[in-house]
């Protein structure tokens, strides 16, 4: 789905797609992301770890899939968080161990929105699932809009 | 996996926290892999004209310290029944000294699974408050939550 430009309070439709991305984890994703967040757990780097800590092979830490796809579209390529807005809270439920090879279908919705204190809130409902359907992850992002 | 390093966790208790050293080399390597490209992380001159006056970390990085310090304390059960709910209350910015911290609130028995609620905070060397949430993690009763309990 093309990246929706034009995300604002007014066009704010709970319940909306606002897009979906797949990404193939790879060893060297990621080997960038626990270099990013300076997690060295041998999990996360070598297959033999992993498979010794009882994960079958190698993994990823349980933010990796929650935000690399996420932020990527929220202010990367898609722009869907308007410029000047704030991100003040965060939820995530981790469900799944994600390994190396995995396929993550990413996918986000508009969720509510409210006013509080003279303040607009939008939140962004993400659910990450893998190659055989499974719900890895699911987040939610609250933004407060420039006013 | 190193092994989960509360083995006997109790209500009251203190988390293992965690130190992280902030710099915009570090905020520039999370937003080429996370795609956070807005100026306000990247920009010192576009950040100058905000109120921050500074560039400022993303707040899923530090969410990713708080997942950390969960996977830390907890072992493999936090990538299968992780829970966090985070508040940004404040800036991190380049040049902070972040430490994560947090304490077991509750540990109760539910539906045959022993599920621990905590509340975590990471501050930066001032003491300022720069996030603020809750998590919860959980296992089978049966189970070791220890470095083999997926298997």
């Amino acid at each position: 789905m093309p990246p929706n430009k034009s995300v604002d309070w007014d066009s704010w439709e709970v319940g909306r797609e606002l897009g979906t991305s797949i990404i193939v984890v790879t060893k060297e994703l990621i080997s960038s992301y626990v270099q990013a967040v300076e997690d060295y757990d041998p999990i996360y780097l070598n297959p033999a770890d992993g498979k010794e800590a009882g994960f079958g092979g190698l993994v990823a830490p349980p933010s990796f899939h929650a935000q690399f796809t996420y932020m990527k579209w929220a202010t990367g390529d898609a722009g869907w968080v308007p410029h000047g807005s704030f991100h003040v809270q965060q939820k995530f439920q981790f469900r799944g161990i994600v390994h190396e090879g995995d396929h993550l279908h990413t996918k986000v919705v508009m969720g509510e929105k409210y006013e509080k204190k003279g303040r607009k809130y939008v939140v962004y409902q993400t659910t990450v699932t893998n190659q055989r359907g499974e719900m890895v992850c699911a987040g939610e992002m609250i933004n407060v809009l420039a006013s | 996996m190193s092994r989960p390093l509360l083995l006997n966790p109790r209500e009251g208790m203190e988390l293992v926290g965690l130190v992280k050293h902030l710099n915009q080399d570090k905020i520039n390597r999370f937003a080429g892999v996370s795609g956070g490209t807005s100026l306000i992380h990247l920009d010192p001159d576009f950040a100058e004209k905000t109120r921050f006056r500074y560039t400022v970390a993303h707040g899923i990085l530090l969410i990713a310290y708080i997942s950390e310090m969960m996977k830390n304390n907890f072992g493999p059960p936090w990538f299968t029944s992780g829970d966090m709910d985070v508040r940004f209350v404040g800036p991190a910015k380049p040049g902070d000294t972040l430490v994560g911290r947090g304490e077991i609130l509750r540990i109760e028995t539910v539906e045959n699974r022993s599920r621990v609620s905590c509340s975590v905070r990471i501050e930066n060397h001032r003491g300022e408050k720069v996030a603020e949430g809750q998590t919860q993690v959980s296992w089978e009763l049966r189970e070791s939550k220890g470095a083999n309990a997926n298997k």
